[in-house]
């Protein structure tokens, strides 16, 4: 057992570089979904699979079960940059624009809820939920 | 004609969007609404004995009760604030008229959510606990009722969301696990566990303000203070209930 676990620490440092970029957008994609200060997408969306209960997730916003099938990484992205382009009426905070907000609070003025970098991994999460 | 009906239409629509008021309370948990119909388990109860005690003190000067004997009295005035006021031109709430009294009698103006102002509202408020909600909507207050509603329906901060998204049109569903009620303040001032404490109309609109990333209005401010007419106007009708217990 002692070796086994020994050869699994190696293995993971060996395997360690060459997998680290892909799960550490899977992960932070997963994280910044859940983080309410973040994407907090499931205070609106349904998202199997982010490790929250169903009851605890929103019911506002479509659910986003197989949404990778149904849309692509790029689809993804520009919705969640600004819905406002795919309906006017939308209740969807715009992640990645800060265009046409009134009374914004000095603390967040001037800057989008997310960095570009953040909706690339929440999208790039999204798009692998098939 | 067709214009004529087209115009009757969008007058009508707006008005049929705003559904009946529906208290805070049929959207709480079965133990949240015990709390709050027990005075004995409800928490804002200490506040209302909080304003029972400043109600009579200091008994050498000017107390409320030396005007206005005992607090029951006032019942039914608090159910009409925010209200006109012909001498300042301007609408007023029910914690500025308490501060106005207790600066002519030579007293210090309370500060906003102050432990003081917050007992001696809700003492107030409490008297009219099942009286309907009955603000004044006709004459000069129509005008600062309409800012306020224009202010319900804007949407603002940097997740550009109005009030009237989330509590005309998505009342009912859920944030989370948190079903989202209309906004109605027939309840306040009210004790809200999230805080674990007491809060007033005032400081429930600024923390819906920081909830959108909105800038907090000022509690006091003359757009607060039309915010809860318009608040109050749209929730007529529905009985006091102070103090509330809110989640």
């Amino acid at each position: 057992m002692v070796r086994y676990h020994h050869l699994t620490a190696i293995w993971l440092i060996c395997a360690g570089p060459a997998l680290s970029p892909a799960l550490a957008q899977q992960s932070s994609g997963a994280e910044l979904i859940r983080d309410s200060a973040k994407g907090n997408c499931s205070i609106c969306h349904v998202i199997p699979g982010i490790g929250l209960p169903e009851e605890a997730q929103g019911d506002i916003g479509p659910s986003l079960a197989g949404v990778g099938g149904r849309l692509t990484e790029a689809e993804l992205r520009a919705r969640i940059i600004d819905a406002r382009k795919f309906n006017p009426q939308t209740v969807m905070p715009p992640y990645g624009t800060n265009e046409g907000m009134t009374d914004v609070n000095p603390r967040y003025r001037g800057k989008p809820i997310l960095t570009e970098g953040e909706i690339h991994a929440i999208a790039g999460w999204l798009a692998m939920q098939k | 004609m067709i214009r004529l009906l087209a115009a009757l239409l969008l007058c009508v629509v707006p008005m049929l969007a705003r559904a009946d008021p529906v208290s805070g309370y049929d959207f709480l948990l079965p133990e949240t609404r015990a709390l709050q119909d027990d005075d004995f388990a409800n928490p804002g109860m200490l506040w209302v004995e909080l304003g029972q005690r400043l109600w009579d003190a200091p008994a050498d000067k000017g107390s409320c009760r030396s005007c206005h004997g005992a607090p029951e009295n006032l019942r039914g005035v608090g159910a009409v604030y925010p209200l006109w006021d012909p001498e300042l031109e301007r609408v007023i709430s029910l914690e500025q008229r308490i501060n106005q009294c207790r600066e002519r009698q030579n007293e210090a103006a309370l500060p906003y959510s102050s432990r003081e102002l917050l007992g001696l509202s809700a003492l107030v408020m409490h008297q009219s606990r099942g009286i309907p909600q009955s603000v004044r909507t006709d004459g000069p207050a129509a005008e600062a009722i309409e800012r306020g509603r224009l202010y319900f329906d804007t949407r603002r901060g940097q997740l550009n969301l109005s009030c009237s998204n989330c509590h005309d049109d998505l009342t009912g569903h859920r944030l989370r696990g948190e079903v989202i009620s209309q906004g109605q303040v027939n309840g306040f001032p009210i004790y809200r566990q999230l805080w674990q404490d007491m809060g007033s109309v005032g400081r429930m609109i600024a923390w819906c303000n920081d909830a959108v990333r909105a800038e907090p209005l000022a509690e006091g401010s003359q757009m607060a203070v039309e915010l809860e007419m318009y608040l109050r106007a749209r929730g007529n009708g529905l009985p006091i209930e102070s103090p509330a217990v809110r989640r």
